[in-house]
């Protein structure tokens, strides 16, 4: 079961790369923390009480369900247009996601008996959704996207340091820090700065500084 | 016997139910008391009474495209077991042939569109190709992965040793999501396409019956209604467990057809038409699940997930 | 005294926002700088350690010398800076509480004995100093702002990869202390360390500014006030440096010191020729100075990359370095100051308007580009010397090409603004002497350090090297 709970995150990644969307991209960024916490909460095993709860409840209201609420929140308040506005088309998106959520598969195949350490079935996931983050990042032009393509490659590297088999609580714990990018960028959104400097919030706006 | 009984039964009979049971739906979403369920029955029959009026640049390709493309429907069917999970007619790789009985009524309906002449049933026929070609890759795709987990390659081989794999609760629900896009794109339902519509430029399946009336219309309608029942017994299939006691496994068919109905109806009822761009990204997207599944059948044989 | 570094300015800096007062500002950072100078040098006289997660050893100590001469600079130059801007008192406290916590955080960053702790600091150094970057409130300071903060953390988060794949590669013990990792470097999977450390490399590597992850360097430091840039440039792209170094040392001990410092050069290679490719053309001065930054931590990553004496080489670079561009950032800030512009076109007759910052403009010059005697010269001549000695003439040719490139890049426009007749308009603008102390004070103390270069100095930069 948890294996499929793993593939319905992979999933995820596909829908985000396929929808036009941004309302999409926020049930998806709400889908892959609801995934994390199930994960955390059933397959984490950890025998730290403290780590299990304080986890769960990162996963679950911070990742699940904090973070998207405050994106519809600044969506409604920015004036936000709901298309996405790829720099690529959706088919290329869509492609190249695939190949890379296959090269996912790939990788996990590949790492069963070649690694020990590791869970070959998180670790291909995590590195797809690392890649297909990034992918996500490059290829939209709006600065809310990129927020949330941040968001996904997060997510992923909390899978990756899921799929350690031991258990490592430090690192597990640790990677969360990484949410409070997530905070500043929302919160510089919500002050409003960027809104107020670059009224289209599109990425092009943030091109004036060259050589 | 019995079961070969039944399944003949249900493929003529399920598909005015699988439609009379959308409309209702989609009446009662919309707030109506709607038509009896057997209204696409009496529909049919009263085309069956009338006569038909053929174009004077239509050849006979015209003429026997509807039947033709009934008959294909109906062959496909026999093959796909049904309730019980046994088909009426089984060979090695049967499989192939179901998809290219499909292709070949479908064949047959793009050139009796062409054959009129009419440029709109010619763009009609145009997306409808293309929109099949995109959702046949992945069809072989996701057989052929259960086939490589079951090791049969027949149909009911493939469904009947494929729950019993271990990776089964993987592959098992993917493959429905994916086959329940085919059953949207070749049933011609929303959001690829919407049967109510009667705007040319965003018609796909109905623009391309414009000029058909009478019996061959009723056999168009009904093969459109069968194949969505018949693709929608591979789903059923998937779902319903193996080793059930023929009512059981019938009863359990009817069910699943009759969910696949309301989901449909209710899809139809909350959703708008997909963008004509943006039809092809949807398609595939069953492309990408397909990926996903032969990607997890092979990571399965490979000793990957335990 | 560790406890100090790293309590007191965050004391401070909840004590600076809630006075809110200008005067207190400046007071409070220029008697911290002095507190931490002090602190660094009994330091550096009696080592110490505060928990097993902070301590002093020969190599960051150098480190911490380095950040307490520049941090001392710009709290001087800072005094002038902020007595003239114009900001509410609240900007300015926040200003002054985001440099304290920034500086806390460079600490904890160059003091840290864990892997995982190290990279925590670093993430809270992208967060402290991107108020600094914005302070001008600008549209221009808030695109770098908003670059650096987004690219840093794409490369934080890249790092933290690295880190996930080194402990999957652990195989008897748990702990990431570097002295753990150092001890236990052959038993790690060398598999998972040839993956772990490219990423670690790239991920800190952005936040050194490492080409091609440099996109964010030249804005942020172009857009963010001087003292700013000189902090930037002169101490937090060392931090980043230093846990580079760390990981470095993990690969040699574990027996792939060829794979790490090959690593290194392509990297260092691809650093000075991004910077040459743009500092040829330059138009912005202090977009200028950034590239060579860039250019500099290239040098950097070659003398580590080379190995042997370039070890030596790259610590005394890396003081140098330090040191000159501080007093370079800083002296661009009198240059803008006087006249209000960031392009070089703009800017003429630097000597006559006004001869001191004139004369520093052109000795920092001579400073960045390795001109005797500066040590700046010493380190690059030592890195080419060690260069020749293991056989790598290609690579030498190709590497002074590129420093020439790189000199008559900034040596152009640095000569095009000092010479000329200037607009005598804007002797007028006279700046108060705390603008040009600290910059003497770097370039005596460089000069110092490149005629005789003492033996007490020789020593630290030998053991500092000893240590990688």
């Amino acid at each position: 079961m948890i294996q499929f709970i793993i593939i319905l995150f992979g999933l995820t990644m596909l829908f985000v790369a396929v929808t036009t969307r941004i309302e999409s991209y926020i049930k998806a960024i709400a889908a892959q923390g609801v995934i994390l916490f199930l994960l955390v909460l059933f397959d984490y095993g950890t025998t730290n009480l403290a780590n299990l709860i304080f986890l769960s409840f990162e996963t679950l209201a911070v990742k699940a369900i904090a973070i998207p609420l405050f994106l519809v929140y600044i969506i409604r308040k920015n004036g936000i247009y709901r298309e996405v506005e790829p720099t690529v088309t959706n088919y290329s998106s869509l492609a190249i996601t695939t190949a890379i959520f296959a090269a996912g598969f790939y990788i996990a195949y590949w790492s069963v008996g070649v690694v020990s350490n590791i869970r070959p079935f998180y670790f291909g996931i995590s590195i797809s959704t690392i890649v297909t983050g990034l992918f996500i990042i490059i290829s939209r032009k709006k600065i809310i996207t990129h927020v949330m393509g941040y968001m996904m490659l997060e997510n992923g590297i909390f899978l990756l340091a899921l799929s350690i088999a031991r258990e490592m609580p430090f690192i597990v714990a640790i990677g969360v820090l990484l949410d409070i990018f997530i905070a500043v960028y929302l919160l510089g959104l919500f002050i409003n700065k960027v809104q107020d400097s670059y009224s289209d919030t599109h990425i092009d706006a943030l091109a004036k500084l060259k050589d | 016997m019995m079961e070969i009984i039944i399944n003949i039964a249900l493929l003529f009979i399920l598909p005015f139910l699988f439609l009379g049971l959308i409309n209702r739906v989609k009446s009662i979403w919309a707030g109506r008391r709607g038509p009896s369920i057997i209204q696409p029955f009496r529909d049919f029959m009263r085309l069956m009474k009338k006569g038909e009026v053929i174009s004077t640049t239509a050849s006979f390709v015209f003429r026997i495209a509807p039947s033709v493309n009934f008959a294909a429907v109906i062959a496909a069917g026999l093959i796909v077991p049904m309730a019980g999970g046994k088909s009426i007619i089984s060979f090695e790789a049967d499989f192939i042939l179901f998809a290219y009985l499909l292709a070949a009524g479908k064949f047959l309906t793009v050139a009796g569109a062409m054959d009129t002449g009419s440029a709109f049933e010619g763009m009609g026929a145009s997306r409808e190709v293309t929109f099949s070609a995109l959702v046949e890759p992945a069809f072989f795709v996701i057989i052929a992965s259960l086939s490589l987990i079951s090791g049969g390659l027949s149909f009911d081989k493939i469904f009947s040793v494929a729950h019993n794999a271990s990776v089964a609760y993987l592959v098992l629900p993917l493959g429905v999501i994916a086959l329940f896009i085919m059953l949207l794109t070749e049933g011609c339902r929303v959001p690829v396409d919407d049967p109510n519509t009667h705007l040319e430029l965003t018609m796909i399946h109905e623009v391309m019956v414009l000029d058909n009336s009478g019996p061959d219309m009723g056999f168009i309608v009904y093969a459109a209604a069968m194949k969505m029942v018949v693709i929608g017994s591979i789903i059923a299939n998937l779902i319903i467990p193996e080793g059930l006691p023929l009512w059981a496994s019938a009863g359990l068919f009817i069910a699943v057809e009759a969910a696949l109905a309301v989901i449909i109806g209710t899809i139809e009822s909350v959703m708008a038409r997909l963008r004509m761009t943006h039809v092809p990204q949807f398609l595939l997207f069953m492309t990408a699940i397909s990926v996903v599944i032969v990607s997890t059948v092979v990571l399965f044989i490979s000793g990957g997930i335990k | 005294m560790i406890e100090t570094l790293l309590f007191l300015p965050i004391a401070l800096a909840i004590l600076v926002l809630i006075v809110r007062n200008k005067a207190l500002n400046i007071i409070v950072t220029t008697v911290y700088a002095a507190v931490f100078m002090g602190i660094t040098v009994m330091l550096y006289l009696k080592p110490a350690s505060f928990t097993p997660y902070f301590r002093i050893d020969d190599l960051n100590i150098l480190f911490l010398l380095v950040l307490a001469a520049v941090y001392f600079g710009v709290a001087i130059f800072n005094i002038d800076f902020l007595r003239k801007n114009e900001a509410p008192a609240k900007s300015q406290a926040l200003f002054t509480a985001n440099l304290l916590v920034f500086i806390a955080s460079m600490t904890g960053v160059i003091l840290s004995t864990h892997l995982a702790l190290l990279w925590v600091f670093v993430e809270a150094t992208t967060l402290s100093s991107s108020y600094l970057i914005f302070f001008s409130r600008s549209e221009a300071s808030l695109e770098a702002t908003w670059k650096y903060l987004f690219i840093c953390s794409i490369g934080i988060a890249i790092a933290f990869v690295g880190i996930i794949f080194l402990s999957m590669g652990l195989t008897n013990s748990d702990s990431l202390f570097f002295d753990d990792l150092y001890k236990g470097a052959k038993e790690i999977n060398p598999f998972w360390l040839k993956i772990a450390f490219p990423f670690m490399l790239a991920g800190f590597g952005t936040k050194v500014g490492f080409a091609p992850m440099h996109a964010w360097l030249p804005d942020a430091h172009s857009e963010s006030p001087s003292p700013v840039s000189a902090l930037l440039s002169g101490t937090l792209l060392n931090a980043a440096l230093l846990g580079i170094m760390r990981v470095n040392k993990i690969m040699t001990l574990a027996g792939m010191k060829w794979y790490a410092e090959n690593l290194l050069l392509v990297i260092g290679f691809t650093s000075i020729f991004i910077s040459a490719v743009y500092i040829i053309s330059i138009k912005n001065y202090k977009r200028m100075l950034a590239y060579s930054s860039i250019e500099n931590m290239g040098i950097i990553a070659i003398c580590l990359g080379v190995g042997g004496a370039g070890l030596f080489a790259a610590m005394l670079h890396l003081a140098a370095h330090s040191l000159t561009k501080a007093a370079f950032f800083l002296t661009s800030g009198n240059i803008l100051h006087r006249f209000k512009s960031k392009h070089i076109n703009s800017v003429r007759g630097l000597l006559k308007t006004d001869p001191l910052t004139g004369w520093l403009w052109m000795l920092c010059f001579a400073g960045i580009v390795g001109i005797p005697p500066f040590p700046i010269f010493l380190s690059e001549f030592l890195v080419a010397k060690t260069m020749i000695d293991i056989g790598m003439i290609a690579q030498l040719v190709l590497f002074l090409l590129l420093l020439t490139i790189n000199m008559a890049g900034i040596g152009k426009a640095v000569l095009r603004m000092s010479f000329g007749e200037g607009d005598t308009n804007m002797a007028s603008h006279r700046t108060g002497i705390l603008s040009y102390l600290p910059q003497m004070a770097f370039i005596a103390l460089l000069l110092a350090m490149g005629v005789t270069l003492p033996p007490f100095v020789q020593t630290l930069f030998q053991k500092a090297a000893a240590l990688l």
